[in-house]
């Protein structure tokens, strides 16, 4: 959009300015005035002075300076642009003197686009428009106030800076700097602390042999003893073979790199099948609930093509402040928003984006499927939803009618069947797998129609069967709307509002939903009944629509089979954390119902019970476990609990932590092993199915602020090595190619993407001459030209370049769209049955999950509601603005911002506590008390109270350890009064204030150390906590 | 009377060395912890007090504020008492000058150490603004010493020729500060008073106007403050720096001459305990008006710093020090008849004014700056630290000093004066 | 201390007003508006930190800072916020207080202040109707983060050397300057190159072409305590 456009649309955004303008309450604020005059008056020029103390230094920088790379303060992983200046005191001569966003891409240049990716890298460096009149110089773009304060996590003083080996008992807070060759040497092989090597405890071996061993014994042709002694020493249990090979026994829990990690090097050089990541706290439940949405698609979220919706639901997420992420959706909904699209937000608590909406609904926390529900029934009732789409049975049918994608409407389920599968055209006696439907009456394919029937109740065959758009109805319509509003806190009134304001756009409806309505232990229920509203619309792949794209460039094929390892090992086994069905598994013979803890059938990466799983030693115990870029101690659930079990030897004989300081977690390692950060290192983590263009972008090296850090693919090389496994060194990949470094690795995922489609064009010599320069300067001898070279084809180089100078590959703009529709489209199947989830059963009770959406309370694993009624209060939180995860915390321009997380209440809920602003409060739940300070707002639901879960360190710099038998710094009090901090004084608080929101969760005594789960999505129910606040 | 006159004499005869050198021993535990403080605020800069960018100002400049009404309320009376020739008033009128010009060099002092560049005071002479109230106000200071140094010469002039004569320090101070005049005769010394009639007509519209209405006017321009931001501020300042003035030029006068063993005379206290008694009601009455008239503008600000005045933690220096000791004891012991008619009464209702008016002056720094000006930005909250008030001490002590050493070598007392 | 002639010394003191105006009248340099669209803006504090970080202003010194007030009750309740940097008034009160004319008016509508000059008396600071200015008590961040004292901006187009230098601006006041180092080279202001609300304009407002003097004209506009007649050069829109 040029400027001018732009202009045009703040101006006319003006019906938008609502709520009788109480900004007016602000008692400075006075009306305008009439046109600007710009000659100063006779008074005005009293002040006037020619300049003094002025002078002309500008500290102008050119290509040289700049480095492009990938933010990574937190999970949203936006480009973005760092100048760099001189330095003495760190270890590179360069120094970041200032970050912004990466012009080349448009996740830094809401509204404005990118500039084009063929601009000379000198040009853009210079930008290339007039400051006077577009107000902007287009040299760099937006990045948010975290991405801004990342320089402080790289060049925090109090980062370790040389491996460390526990001295004294696990979790005692005392380190001895070792060298990096005795710390892999010693986790290799084994060390006086008792801890076992790798080595001794690291064995494999492939699935087929064991498993066709084992149906022998179950045959009777082998016998248990010989079993025994064929796979004693290298499987975890040999009468459990399921279990896998020991090498499983071997985990990580890791944040960062996953592809080479985690697919990569635990996959497929250690064997190991127990790897995971931070997922189950994250959004799984989320990501699950809308994948068994949709067929044929791995859609993990929901998006609004914002640019030109014409209505929004934004549902549990808070795009301009976390999700993914501000610096990308915040200007495209602000503009969005001026142009006149409408925006309701459904949050217990009025988010930013709540303060901006039309309509703001207030829901009771974990109810979000009744008024999902409620919606649906009266849009049903009112025949407001798109026929026409939900009557076309397949793909073909569906594009005549100009629809990317279809859905499961018609889909006949057969219901006699008890995992309630779809009818298959087999079943009806017709050759193949197709799904059934009703046309005319006649039972047919669904790739034989054009139309079919929505409503079907028949029997067929003795087979009873009805349409999954009727399985829908009936669902929605067990309760009233009434019941629904009652349900979920919201008048029936508002319930109808919203359901006529979406579905009075057509297609340009949506809805942005992530994390609020999916950490419930209903979560996974809440997400099918949310997706299903969209599916009413018919809304993907349209033009101001729901969007799921997410295109990219090839990152790990083309020119190098990055993930693939030539002699690789093939995981195997069952995961720490039960993934799949526990009916399959040899403890579910032993066992029969209820599982001793959940097993998860539909999802992954359920993180939160990693550690709980290895304290009881179920399904097995581990050997050795790696934590690398995760901290659970603050983010899982009960980090005190995480923390005993952490400390204890004889659940994890070994543990190693990889982190850039001393954690909460890293305090409790044997060996910490001090990473490099984002800005130093190579990455490549992206998150972004919510753009309209293709854009691959990863991290590069762009200073170095302390010598002794290494880069942990660096340590897994090395490891790998040592161990003699297969995928380091020499011949790493399939075309022969050498892993020694990580540059070895991230070099040629840049050439894969150089290469993919049409290759980008060559660095000119001059570009290549700037790339050699810019390096030079901010890396000084951290840059090894010879090797970085050496990464890479010599013909490929000149392109890695290209890219690198531009910190990724961004399509052009323009191409957004084919006519009506997105370019990336979904073209899937929505589905508002889900037989994949019908099929599965509760790891408790045995019974069947439900296909379909659900309204469900918050319960137990067994069963069972959670009550708890004598707490009050529903505890709800979100993510700080200024901080991300825990990990920015070491960033003291963002803790200037708010010096702790403040719990929001309600005046109605304080005065009956006799709560007065900024009170110290005691908040209970029913397993743990917190001590923490009080907001009273009105920005929060009564009954609901909430916070920020990003405070609450005790570690990472905010307490002394002891290293070397010297005690380590910690973060200084700023301010020369002691009263100043906080409050907009411009003093930061300390790195410990706050409360942890975790240690509050809800336990869950149904199983052995667990805690609410979404037994489905498998996510932490973060949001299911009831609590009590008292006066402290 | 005479009896009176010798037991006082005695009694501050046989006890002269001894509290004489302890006052010095007092003096100069001040002034060392003066120097300590002020070695921490040189080293430390401002970091060393506890005032931050929403409470830009303090005791410092509150005590700045409070000597520079001291001095002009001094001057005013001293300047009284020779334009209006009020001859009963004449014995004190060498103190009145004295007090002022130290009262001065101590306010210059607090706002050197307020200085955030120490280094820079000269700035303030050397660069100047045509807007800037405070630009003025320097000069006017410069003016307004260099004013009372003639003034105090011409009224001592007289006697200093007398002390000249002889030998021993005084005579050689006195030959020195002479200035070589010998005219001792009457008719110099009627030149002397004419002179200091017109002196003191230059000196009182600078006092008035310049020096603290003008510092009043610091205040009172400040827009951004509304609780200061009043015409009738300057007015104020000025009505009240005659209540300090003269109130400390009573304490004085009465301490000085017991000190010295000289007669107190009782009708003397009264009359200047009576033009203390009246500046201060006038000066209640003004404050009531401005009071009023804030509370009616309902602004917010203003109404908010109001609030802070009677109702915040510190409100004990209004309804205290400001209301109680400042005006509610000394109206009383004034209006009672036997603390009226005694010298100690009055003395006792003179230090509480001196004392009430340091309550005001803090009352006017501190609580509109702890107000936002706007809403959102930090609520300033300020106490000050050892530094602030050791370098504070320090300075007082500095004040007294010079008083102590003056009064013992130079002719303060005016026994020529009662020729006249 | 370089020689002053005696021109120079009067302009020191109290006449140079009328000799630069002089210039003002002739120059074709832009005169540097911002407008600050409340509607867009989210309360983010990006702006706040983009600052931090160019100017690398210590602890305490915040030359932006957003201001968040809630009106009504629940559920009809609104937050507003509002970003304040220093609103470089065209009838600036910290100017006209300022005993050394340290703050003074640069022609482009900055109000700058020379930290040479400054004698840290805070008077301006009491006088800003806006709390937009701030005394630098001298703090570093350099025990927490690498560099830092190291790093400097060269604010008003000055390189003034290592923090805690003897050229550093410490003991003086300190504001929001429009960026004016970024200016010289073609770059709007940190918080405007940032902002997460597009809610930031920025540009010459002599040019009836630029996007501030469009949006200046919006019925929209008004200026933060217009009653305080100090006439800004940030313009706020409702
Ligand atoms: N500033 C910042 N940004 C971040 C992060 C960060 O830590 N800080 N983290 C990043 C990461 S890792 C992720 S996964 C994303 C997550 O992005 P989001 O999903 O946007 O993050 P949350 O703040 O967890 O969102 C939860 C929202 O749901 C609301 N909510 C709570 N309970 C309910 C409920 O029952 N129903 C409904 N409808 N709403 C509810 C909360 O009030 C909150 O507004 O953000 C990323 N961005
Ligand atoms: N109650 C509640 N709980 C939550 C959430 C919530 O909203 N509410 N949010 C959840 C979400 S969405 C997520 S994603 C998780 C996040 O949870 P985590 O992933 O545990 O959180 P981080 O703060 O990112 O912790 C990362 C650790 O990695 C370290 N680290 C940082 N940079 C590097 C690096 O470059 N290399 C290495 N090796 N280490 C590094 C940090 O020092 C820190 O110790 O928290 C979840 N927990
Ligand atoms: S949203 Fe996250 S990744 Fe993007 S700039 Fe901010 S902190 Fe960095
Ligand atoms: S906002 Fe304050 S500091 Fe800025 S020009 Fe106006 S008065 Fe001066
Ligand atoms: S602090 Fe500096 S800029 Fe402010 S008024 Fe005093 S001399 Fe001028
Ligand atoms: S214009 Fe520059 S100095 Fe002013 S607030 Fe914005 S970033 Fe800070
Ligand atoms: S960056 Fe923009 S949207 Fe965010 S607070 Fe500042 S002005 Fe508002
Ligand atoms: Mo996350």
């Amino acid at each position: 959009m040029s400027s001018k456009s732009k202009l045009d649309c703040s101006l006319s955004r003006r019906k938008f300015i609502k709520g009788g303008l109480t900004i007016g309450g602000l008692s400075l604020i006075t009306p305008a005035f009439g046109s600007q005059k710009e000659q100063l008056s006779g008074i005005e020029k009293l002040w006037l002075d020619t300049p003094h103390g002025v002078g002309n230094e500008a500290e102008d920088y050119d290509a040289t300076q700049v480095i492009y790379s990938l933010c990574e303060q937190c999970n949203t992983h936006c480009t973005m642009k760092a100048v760099i200046t001189e330095g003495e005191t760190v270890a590179s001569p360069g120094v970041i003197r200032k970050i912004a966003g990466n012009p080349y891409s448009s996740l830094n240049t809401q509204p404005f686009g990118q500039i084009p990716y063929d601009t000379p890298v000198d040009k853009a460096a210079k930008g290339n428009r007039n400051i006077a009149v577009d107000g902007r110089g287009f040299r760099g773009g937006r990045t948010c106030l975290k991405g801004q304060a990342g320089i402080q996590t790289t060049y925090d003083k109090l980062r370790i800076k040389q491996p460390l080996k526990r001295v004294g008992p696990r979790g005692s807070g005392e380190f001895k700097t070792v060298s990096w060759e005795q710390a892999i040497k010693e986790i290799v092989d084994g060390s006086d602390l008792g801890t076992l090597g790798l080595k001794d405890v690291w064995a494999y071996v492939p699935q087929d042999k064991v498993m066709d061993d084992w149906d022998k014994v179950k045959a009777g042709e082998l016998t248990q003893a010989e079993f025994d002694k064929l796979y004693k020493d290298v499987l975890i249990d040999t009468k459990h073979p399921d279990f896998g090979p020991k090498s499983n026994q071997i985990i990580s829990l890791v944040g960062d790199r996953r592809d080479f990690i985690q697919s990569r090097f635990w996959n497929k050089s250690l064997g190991s099948n127990n790897t995971m990541h931070h997922g189950g706290i994250c959004g799984i439940s989320g990501v699950m609930g809308n994948i068994q949405s949709f067929t044929k698609t791995k859609k993990k979220r929901m998006y609004s093509d914002v640019d030109h919706a014409e209505f929004v639901i934004v549902w549990g997420t808070d795009p301009f402040v976390s999700n993914k992420g501000p610096t990308w959706l915040a200007p495209k909904f602000q503009n969005a928003i001026a142009r006149g699209m409408k925006l309701a937000v459904v949050d217990p608590r009025m988010s930013k984006a709540a303060e901006k909406a039309d309509m703001w609904l207030p829901i009771m926390p974990g109810t979000d499927a009744a008024l999902a529900m409620g919606m649906a029934r009266w849009m049903i009732e009112n025949s407001r939803f798109d026929t026409r789409y939900l009557t076309r049975p397949n793909k073909k049918a569906a594009a005549l009618i100009g629809e990317p994608t279809w859905s499961d409407a018609t889909h006949l389920v057969n219901l006699s069947d008890p995992k309630r599968p779809k009818l298959r055209a087999m079943d009806i006696g017709i050759e193949g797998k197709q799904y059934v439907v009703s046309y005319n009456g006649a039972l047919i394919p669904n790739d034989q129609v054009n139309e079919a029937e929505l409503e079907v109740d028949t029997v067929v065959n003795g087979i009873k069967v009805k349409s999954a758009f009727a399985l829908f109805r009936e669902r929605v319509f067990e309760k009233t709307i009434e019941e629904y509003a009652d349900a979920c806190g919201i008048s029936v009134q508002q319930m109808i509002d919203l359901a006529r304001e979406f579905t009075s756009y057509g297609k340009k409806a949506s809805i942005t939903s992530y994390r609020g309505p999916a950490m419930h232990t209903n979560g996974f229920y809440n997400l099918r009944a949310i997706n299903c509203l969209n599916h009413l619309l018919g809304n993907y792949d349209w033009k101001g629509g729901s969007i799921s794209s997410g295109a990219m460039f090839n990152r790990f094929g083309g020119q190098y089979e990055l993930l693939n390892v030539p002699n690789g090992l093939k995981p195997w086994g069952t995961t720490i954390f039960r993934r799949g069905p526990y009916e399959k598994s040899s403890l579910f013979k032993k066992d029969g119902y209820p599982a001793k803890r959940p097993w998860f059938p539909l999802s992954n990466h359920v993180s939160q019970d990693v550690l709980p799983s290895i304290d009881e030693g179920y399904p097995y115990g581990i050997n050795a476990m790696f934590i690398h870029r995760i901290s659970p101690i603050l983010s899982a659930p009960r980090g005190s609990e995480m923390q005993s079990i952490l400390k204890d030897p004889k659940k994890i004989p070994l543990l190693v932590v990889s982190d850039i300081t001393l954690s909460e977690t890293a305090s409790m390692a044997d060996y910490v092993l001090p990473d490099l950060t984002y800005l130093e290192r190579w990455g490549l983590e992206s998150i972004y199915p919510n753009q309209p263009l293709r854009i691959t972008h990863f991290q590069q090296p762009v200073t170095r602020a302390f010598e002794g850090p290494r880069a942990f693919e660096d340590t897994l090389i090395e490891i790998g090595k040592r161990m003699s496994l297969p995928g380091v060194g020499n011949s790493a990949f399939p075309d022969g190619s050498t892993l020694n470094s990580a540059e070895d690795f991230y070099l040629k995922l840049v050439a894969n993407i150089a290469f993919d489609g049409t290759p980008v064009p060559d660095a000119t010599k001059k570009e290549q001459n700037v790339f050699i320069e810019a390096r030079k300067k901010a890396l000084g001898r951290y840059f090894e030209e010879k090797e970085w070279r050496a990464a890479v084809k010599p013909h490929e180089w000149s392109k890695v370049v290209y890219i690198l100078n531009r910190g990724g590959r961004f399509e052009e703009s323009g191409y957004e769209y084919q006519g009506e529709h997105l370019k990336y489209k979904m073209g899937a199947q929505a589905d508002f049955y889900s037989e994949r989830v019908a099929g599965k059963r509760d790891s408790y009770s045995g019974e069947f999950f439900d296909g379909l959406a659900k309204l469900q309370t918050v319960k137990f694993y067994d069963g069972n509601d959670v009550k708890d009624n004598s707490l009050p209060l529903q505890l709800i939180n979100w993510k700080a603005r200024h901080i991300g995860t825990h990990r920015n915390i070491s960033d003291t321009w963002l803790r200037e911002i708010e010096e702790e997380n403040f719990l929001w209440i309600n005046p109605e809920d304080a005065k009956i506590r006799g709560l007065s602003q900024g009170d110290n409060v005691k908040i209970k739940s029913a397993s743990y008390e917190v001590k923490g300070r009080v907001k009273i707002t009105n920005r929060v639901r009564p009954g609901v109270v909430g916070s920020s879960y990003n405070y609450g360190h005790f570690a990472y710099g905010s307490s002394a350890f002891k290293i070397d038998g010297k005690k380590t710094n910690i973060d200084p009090e700023y301010g020369h009064v002691s009263w100043a901090v906080g409050k907009d004084t411009g003093y930061a608080g300390r790195r410990d204030a706050g409360f942890c929101l975790n240690y509050l969760h809800r336990a869950d005594e149904s199983f052995k150390k667990g805690y609410l789960n979404d037994p489905i999505g498998g996510g932490a129910a973060q949001f299911d906590i009831r609590v009590e606040i008292t006066k402290a | 009377m005479s009896t009176q006159l010798t037991v006082e004499q005695k009694m501050t005869k046989t006890n002269k060395k001894d509290p004489l050198t302890l006052w010095y021993v007092f003096l100069v535990i001040l002034l060392a912890l003066g120097a300590v403080a002020l070695a921490a605020r040189v080293n430390g800069g401002l970091g060393t007090t506890n005032l931050t960018s929403s409470m830009p100002w303090g005791a410092w400049v509150s005590f700045y504020i409070y000597f520079v009404g001291m001095s002009a309320g001094a001057f005013l009376l001293s300047s009284l008492i020779h334009v209006f020739d009020m001859k009963h008033l004449r014995k004190v009128g060498r103190d009145a000058t004295l007090v002022a010009i130290i009262s001065m060099i101590l306010a210059l002092c607090f706002i050197l150490l307020d200085l955030g560049r120490m280094d820079r005071f000269w700035h303030a002479l050397w660069y100047g603004n045509i807007t800037s109230v405070l630009a003025y106000e320097v000069r006017f200071y410069g003016i307004y010493i260099v004013l009372l140094l003639t003034e105090l010469y011409f009224s001592l002039r007289h006697d200093l020729i007398l002390q000249a004569k002889g030998d021993g320090l005084k005579a050689k101070i006195a030959r020195l500060l002479k200035l070589g005049s010998k005219d001792a005769t009457e008719e110099g010394r009627q030149k002397d008073w004419w002179m200091l009639k017109v002196l003191g007509g230059i000196g009182i519209p600078i006092a008035i106007f310049g020096v603290h209405g003008g510092t009043g006017l610091l205040f009172a321009v400040v827009k951004a403050q509304p609780y200061w931001n009043t015409a009738l501020f300057p007015v104020i300042f000025v009505v009240s720096a005659l209540v300090s003035g003269t109130a400390l030029v009573t304490v004085i006068y009465i301490i000085r001459n017991w000190a010295t063993g000289e007669l107190v005379e009782q009708s003397l206290v009264k009359s200047l305990a009576g033009w203390m008694i009246l500046f201060l009601v006038v000066d209640v009455g003004l404050q009531v008006f401005e009071i009023l008239v804030g509370l009616y503008g309902l602004e917010h600000q203003e109404i908010a710093t109001l609030f802070t005045i009677f109702t915040s933690r510190f409100s004990w220096s209004y309804w205290g020090v400001q209301l109680v000791i400042g005006v509610l004891i000394p109206i009383l012991l004034y209006i009672i008849s036997r603390t009226r008619n005694s010298t100690k009464g009055m003395l006792v209702a003179a230090i509480a004014v001196v004392i009430g008016i340091l309550g005001v002056r803090f009352n006017i720094v501190i609580p509109a700056l702890t107000v936002p000006v706007l809403p959102g930005l930090p609520t300033g909250y300020y106490f000050p630290t050892l530094v602030e008030w050791g370098t504070s001490l320090g300075v007082m002590g500095l004040g007294l000093l010079i008083y102590t050493v003056s009064a013992r070598y130079l002719p303060m007392d005016t026994k020529a004066n009662d020729i006249t | 201390m370089k020689k002053l002639t005696r021109r120079e010394l009067l302009r020191n003191n109290f006449i140079s007003t009328a000799h630069a105006a002089e210039k003002d009248e002739t120059s074709k340099e832009p005169k540097w508006a911002m407008v600050i669209d409340l509607a867009k803006c989210i309360g983010c504090d990006t702006c706040t930190v983009a600052c931090k970080s160019e100017n690398r202003t210590p602890p305490g010194v915040t030359y932006n800072v957003v201001l968040t007030e809630e009106k009504g009750n629940y559920p009809n309740v609104k937050a507003t916020h509002v970003p304040r940097p220093c609103m470089q008034c065209d009838r600036p009160p910290c100017a006209q207080v300022c005993p050394v004319k340290a703050t003074y008016k640069m022609t482009n509508g900055i109000t700058a202040i020379d930290y040479d000059r400054c004698i840290g008396c805070r008077y301006c600071i009491v006088a800003c109707p806006y709390g937009a200015r701030y005394f630098d008590f001298g703090g570093t961040y350099e025990q927490e983060m690498l560099a830092y004292d190291e790093v400097q901006a060269p604010e008003y187009g000055t390189q003034r050397g290592k923090r805690g230098s003897k050229n550093s601006p410490t003991s003086v006041t300190r504001k929001c300057h429009f960026c004016y180092h970024r200016l010289l080279r073609d770059e709007e202001p940190a918080c405007v190159e940032v902002c997460l609300g597009d809610a930031r304009y920025f540009g010459d407002l002599s040019n009836p072409n630029s996007i501030v003097s469009k949006l200046a004209k919006s019925p929209r506009a008004f200026y933060l305590k217009e009653e305080m007649g100090t006439h800004p050069r940030v313009i706020y829109l409702k």
